[in-house]
């Protein structure tokens, strides 16, 4: 406790960033530093796990003084501290687990474990205090797509899931081919802003009729095999038309996805989350379908429909969107042990109790 | 003096706490556990002993080499105890660590052989003296078979610059013991080594990695006041990761025609 206010710090390392941050009242960002390796990784074309695992070693009491330091705040006056158990890179996960372990059996303080994703959507949480479960999410990021209702701050039920490839792999396998390299998805987007999206017509996968399920490697494939036959043409490309075109297929795609789920579910609002969460266009497209259709629900006298989306420092992996879930969890009593393991490949609807042990 | 050490670079994790001279041990008989393990165990060893985190002088840390993994949860969990306590960190390196069994005798040579894979092991070996020990072959990571045919070959000039004593001039009545798991996963080369020495004493034993070997090393090197901090202390991994190698010797290949060549 700090002036009254609940504190809690939340600390990430599931794949390339190294961060911790701390909240007041489970809502107020006092800090949150962001440590990222992203300079580190572009020179392999990705992120190597065994270098993000040092990285998060020697980053990692650095990241939790600041975090501290910033919020103006002593390790004494945090209330609990969260963790990102899972899923992510096993060894990425395992140090800031591992550190997170040491702290609290150090200093008496109650741990709580987190999944990667529940962090990503409860994100929102940050900026926008009136949204409160049930809703519904699109979570977007390089590991995970899905369609997911959130039915408690430790409930969720997925709709729906990617088949093949995420969204931001898509990205970063596009950017690699058309040669912008890593991370793809901010090159993509932004190159994409310079091209016509509608110079390709890339293929777009919606599997069955109202599935709520994602395929994107096909319209990845189908971009790859352009450039290859155009090189075999001797043919010149412009990539920001590429990147444009194969940019609006995957966000048609997500858009009405999203819509059907809201038909679906009859909720009233979205909340999207995740890395790519970040990328302009998908958040304009939302945006624009999320007003259409509630001019429409008012002109027929229903209630307004909302979207949500973090900004971009809270859709990238950060601290404080563990800090939020972990304040939520602890509210429900939710706390692990030290005993707490990683879990590379946690499930969100059936693993978190995985994490309370 | 009061240290307490965690182990989590081999199959088994441990802690030890150090109290003036007197130690104590918890050892987890589960393989590779560490991660879930080594900070209840740790804390539950300085309830039982009646020491907080406060009242130590520093925090002792088996620095590897050993799997890349576990070095690191050692070292995350040490520089959190650390930071938390405001203690200094002891890094202690694992192989030497050996040399403080007080098992040995006095002219035992010890070999420590951890498996680094694809043939090779993390190894060193060293002379047990009276009351101290010498180094005969510093940590290393070679292919084991290398390693066993040094114990035998005069010294390089670089080690024999580093005063280092030659294998030929130890008695052939000493004792020469293989232990970690590296003696195990290459059991067939270090016994015919055995054989071939011949000397009805030497040995290979089922000893690995244990926390109350580092937490003697560990008191020597606070008196010398060899220590560092949460921020400082570092794994020692005796190997770069694969990929930064590959970057380095440009041997990440280009893509090209819808394939990855090599450059």
């Amino acid at each position: 406790m700090k002036n009254g206010k609940h504190i809690t710090m939340g600390i990430e390392s599931s794949c390339d960033e190294t961060a911790i941050a701390v909240l007041a009242d489970g809502r107020e960002v006092l800090s949150n530093i962001i440590s990222s390796q992203i300079e580190i990784h572009k020179e392999y074309g990705g992120v190597v796990p065994e270098i993000a695992s040092r990285h998060h070693l020697k980053n990692i009491p650095f990241v939790f003084d600041q975090a501290l330091e910033e919020a103006g705040v002593s390790l004494a006056e945090v209330d609990e501290i969260g963790v990102t158990a899972g899923p992510g890179l096993a060894g990425a996960l395992l140090m800031g687990t591992a550190y997170a372990k040491a702290i609290c059996a150090a200093s008496g303080k109650p741990l709580v474990g987190v999944h990667h994703i529940q962090a990503h959507i409860l994100a929102n949480l940050l900026e926008h205090p009136e949204l409160e479960p049930p809703f519904l999410s699109l979570v977007v990021s390089g590991g995970h797509t899905i369609l997911v209702e959130v039915r408690g701050y430790n409930e969720f039920k997925v709709l729906g899931s990617t088949r093949d490839d995420a969204v931001g792999e898509a990205y970063d396998k596009v950017a690699r081919v058309i040669g912008l390299g890593y991370p793809g998805g901010p090159k993509v987007d932004k190159l994409a802003r310079e091209g016509n999206p509608h110079a390709h017509e890339f293929k777009r996968v919606y599997l069955e009729k109202d599935s709520l399920d994602f395929s994107f490697s096909g319209t990845k494939t189908a971009v790859i095999n352009y450039l290859h036959s155009e090189e075999q043409r001797g043919n010149e490309v412009n990539p920001a038309d590429v990147a444009a075109s194969f940019q609006e297929a995957v966000i048609e795609v997500l858009v009405n996805k999203a819509m059907t789920a809201l038909d679906i579910t009859g909720y009233k609002g979205l909340a999207l989350a995740g890395g790519v969460a970040s990328n302009s266009a998908l958040r304009a497209r939302l945006q624009a379908a999320i007003d259409e259709r509630s001019r429409k629900s008012v002109r027929k006298g229903g209630p307004e429909i909302r979207l949500w989306i973090p900004s971009p420092i809270f859709c990238t992996d950060n601290g404080a969107m563990v800090a939020v879930a972990a304040y939520e969890k602890a509210k429900l009593g939710l706390f692990t042990g030290l005993r707490l393991d990683v879990w590379p490949n946690l499930d969100l609807e059936t693993g978190l109790d995985k994490l309370e042990v | 003096m009061k240290i307490l050490a965690i182990e989590t670079t081999g199959p088994l994790a441990s802690a030890t706490l150090s109290l003036d001279g007197t130690v104590t041990e918890k050892v987890n008989m589960t393989n590779y556990s560490h991660l879930e393990e080594i900070a209840p165990m740790a804390m539950e060893l300085m309830q039982e002993q009646g020491v907080t985190g406060p009242e130590l002088d520093a925090v002792a840390v088996s620095r590897g080499p050993g799997s890349f993994t576990g070095v690191r949860i050692g070292v995350a969990t040490a520089k959190g105890f650390a930071q938390v306590w405001g203690k200094p960190i002891i890094e202690v390196p694992t192989l030497e660590a050996f040399a403080w069994n007080p098992e040995l005798k006095p002219g035992d040579v010890i070999c420590p052989l951890f498996d680094a894979r694809r043939s090779q092991v993390y190894c060193g070996a060293w002379l047990k003296m009276n009351n101290r020990y010498t180094e005969l072959l510093g940590e290393q990571v070679c292919d084991v078979n290398d390693f066993l045919k040094r114990l035998r070959e005069p010294l390089s000039s670089a080690e024999a610059a580093r005063g280092l004593l030659p294998f030929s001039n130890i008695p052939e009545h000493f004792r020469v013991i293989f232990c970690g798991d590296g003696a195990a996963a290459y059991g067939g080369a270090v016994d015919a080594w055995l054989l071939d020495r011949n000397d009805g004493r030497s040995l290979r034993t089922d000893w690995v990695q244990k926390a109350s070997n580092a937490v003697r090393m560990a008191e020597k090197l606070l008196e010398e006041g060899k220590t560092t901090d949460c921020y400082g202390a570092e794994p020692e991994y005796l190997r770069e990761a694969e990929a930064s190698k590959n970057l380095r010797t440009h041997n990440l290949g280009i893509f090209r025609d819808g394939a990855i060549h090599k450059a």
